[in-house]
């Protein structure tokens, strides 16, 4: 084997490895419920074998991916499991301490993860990020090993993928091997420090596209902010950290790139013309639908959904300012913007027209480059209205009413397909005693952590809401009881483990929440018994998740 | 070594995707072998049919049919019938070693495994029986 194949092997290897370490936490949560299923009584068989069968999985895999001694573990794990299944009487206490067992094996992939054991040859340790990962994948260059533990541990909780290097080379070579969704340097500004923010400038020029690049610093002045914009900062943060911040800077970083194109209805009767602007438009990465004839305008706005009109003012039948006034009567589609493209160059027809319905004029001729730039913005504009019309302005979540009609949506849509689907109502634990203590500032930003940790955990197609004060809403399709009740209560542990600070002060917040699911009854009450689950989780102690009983 | 044969081709069956990605990496790219990578023991007996491996590889554990079943089905194919086998598992009790000689097997190798040295080993059981 050529020295060049052997590295190409060695990295393969450590991929297989890195991917196999971000499966083992599902793997564990999976092993924790087993066992908390047990209870105290030991003998249920069914659960036995599941368990006996997760445990021989685990102690024949891990090993064999460098976790070798998450797999002697669970290996002594196994065999206690395959006594019970072999009738071996269980004694109570002896559940209990299988169940901390289970539990501590989470301490053996975190140790692993930094440093597979087994396998010395491998030269740098650093964890490569597989395509097709959900989960967004962060280095971080952070030198304090107690910082970047912190940091690790609360963008993990909060589904993030972080990968530590404390050298720099490191994680350039991390970079160019694989590339991040984003980089986070704590950056030193000192003259011979190699982290300083040129470095990063350096790295970012090798860079086919900009990294995003979030600094961590101990700095708060306009030289030090201007170094990081010119290292290309999309975030800079100021020591000590607030996570939920850097979070939604991370999060709103990640929504810009996920934008789905402008929709944009072109009413224009030369359809010659029409047709020039659809592709400058759609060049410009825009989705463009073009009508010649007027009387077509509704059935479009139905089914495409335009986030804005381009209106020639003289069409055939009927003017285009009544066109826009026609729009503008439906009121779900105030929040359009509808700009007139006319050559009519009357600056008193011009301001009449933008009077009756129209938000804008432009005239004709214009340039490509203009008329791009010019449906941008607008578009722009009208999407980020839309967005504050159906989005919770400090969490940007659903709002009361629109999670509602989603609930509804997804139930129905539910019992046609004959799937499974579960509503969760989520309440904060004793949010007043956080609000009284810390003020309202702290208050929000731990209802904002909570809306992240809910945004980033749940899938695109869960229906996530801000339904009163601290109280949250969530849909889950194709998702039961027993699968709800998984989820929400591994989101409920990773919220307890997300440290607030304040006031020189640090503090947790512990959720409740109650599920109920499309077998539990008729949709429109889902809600209601989802409530209900909750009040029972609160009666019985908080910080749990209650069904239906 | 077997019939004074080199070894090329391994029919090779394992239910986890990730211990199957890592034995590929280990046989296929540092072992140098052509690997027919199967993901249940139905899809082995199915690869059986249309290719003959020097030798087959088989996971114990797996649902439905497990390694052991899949070797005796495998066997009641004509082609199959004398193809050596080895077993990979994380059960390596005595009685069990055994019942799997009595199937034919060559050997077992025990899980975990080393996946860099995976290959040597293989061709080391290869060479001595």
């Amino acid at each position: 084997m050529s020295s060049e194949t052997e590295l190409s092997v060695l990295e393969q290897l450590q991929k297989l490895r890195c991917e196999y370490a971000k499966k083992l936490p599902d793997v564990l949560t999976k092993l924790e419920h087993l066992s908390d299923s047990l209870g105290a009584s030991v003998a249920q068989p069914e659960a036995l074998q599941s368990l006996y069968q997760e445990l021989h999985k685990l102690a024949g895999s891990a090993g064999s991916f460098g976790f070798d001694e998450l797999s002697v573990k669970a290996r002594e794990q196994e065999l206690i499991v395959k006594k019970w299944l072999a009738g071996d009487p269980v004694a109570a206490a002896a559940a209990i301490d299988f169940g901390a067992a289970i539990r501590e094996l989470r301490d053996y992939t975190t140790n692993a993860q930094q440093a597979p054991a087994s396998d010395a040859p491998i030269g740098h340790t650093q964890v490569a990020h597989l395509a097709g990962s959900e989960r967004n994948l962060i280095y971080l260059l952070e030198d304090d090993l107690d910082l970047a533990a912190e940091l690790t541990m609360a963008l993990t909780n909060f589904g993030y993928w972080v990968e530590h290097y404390v050298a720099l080379a490191d994680a350039e070579k991390a970079v160019n091997n694989i590339r991040p969704d984003f980089l986070i340097v704590d950056v030193m500004f000192s003259g011979e420090a190699r982290t300083g923010p040129e470095s990063i400038a350096a790295l970012q020029k090798q860079a086919e596209v900009p990294l995003a690049v979030v600094f961590i610093s101990a700095r708060d002045d306009f030289d030090a902010y201007l170094a990081a914009v010119r290292a290309g900062a999309v975030g800079y943060f100021v020591k000590p950290l607030d996570i939920p911040q850097l979070v939604n800077c991370l999060e709103s970083q990640l929504k810009l790139a996920q934008r789905s194109p402008y929709r944009v209805l072109i009413v224009d009767d030369d359809a010659m013309l029409a047709s020039h602007y659809q592709a400058v438009l759609e060049s410009a990465g825009m989705r463009v639908e073009v009508i010649t004839d007027p009387r077509n305008v509704l059935d479009s706005m139905r089914r495409f959904h335009p986030e804005l009109v381009l209106l020639d003012l003289n069409l055939p039948d009927c003017r285009g300012y009544e066109v826009a006034q026609l729009i503008r009567l439906n009121p779900d589609w105030l929040r359009v913007a509808i700009a007139y493209l006319s050559s009519e160059s009357d600056e008193q027809a011009q301001a009449n027209a933008v009077g009756y319905g129209g938000d804008d004029f432009l005239t004709k001729p214009i340039s490509d480059l203009r008329l791009v730039s010019a449906v941008c913005v607008r578009a722009a504009r009208s999407r980020q209205l839309s967005e504050a019309i159906d989005q919770d302005s400090l969490t940007g979540l659903l709002t009361h009413a629109r999670i509602k009609d989603q609930v509804n949506i997804e139930l129905q849509r539910a019992k046609r397909l004959g799937k499974p689907a579960s509503v969760a109502m989520i309440d904060l634990d004793h949010f007043k005693k956080v609000n009284d203590t810390y003020g309202h500032a702290i208050g929000d930003r731990v209802i904002r952590a909570l809306a992240q940790l809910l945004r980033q955990r749940l899938r695109q197609t869960d229906g996530i809401g801000r339904y009163g004060g601290e109280e949250f809403v969530v849909i889950l399709p194709d998702c039961d009881t027993a699968a709800a009740k998984l989820i929400l209560d591994d989101l409920r542990e990773s919220f307890a483990a997300v440290t607030f600070s304040a006031k020189e002060a640090t503090f947790n917040v512990t959720l409740s929440c109650g599920i109920a699911s499309s077998g539990d009854g008729a949709v429109e009450s889902l809600l209601e018994q989802a409530d209900k689950a909750l009040y029972r989780a609160k009666a019985a102690g908080r910080n749990r998740v209650c069904t239906v009983a | 070594m077997i019939a004074n044969r080199p070894l090329n081709t391994i029919l090779y069956v394992e239910d986890e995707p990730d211990i199957r990605a890592i034995v590929e990496l280990a046989l296929q790219t540092i072992g140098g072998f052509t690997l027919i990578s199967c993901a249940s023991g139905k899809e082995a007996l199915a690869a059986a049919g249309t290719q003959i491996p020097d030798l087959i590889v088989l996971d114990v554990m797996m649902p439905e049919m497990d390694g052991p079943e899949t070797l005796r089905q495998l066997r009641k194919m004509p082609s199959m019938a004398k193809i050596p086998a080895i077993f990979m598992t994380a059960k390596v009790q005595p009685d069990e070693i055994i019942e799997y000689r009595a199937l034919g097997a060559l050997d077992v190798i025990p899980k975990p495994f080393d996946p860099l040295g995976l290959a040597q080993r293989i061709n080391d059981i290869w060479q001595q029986a």
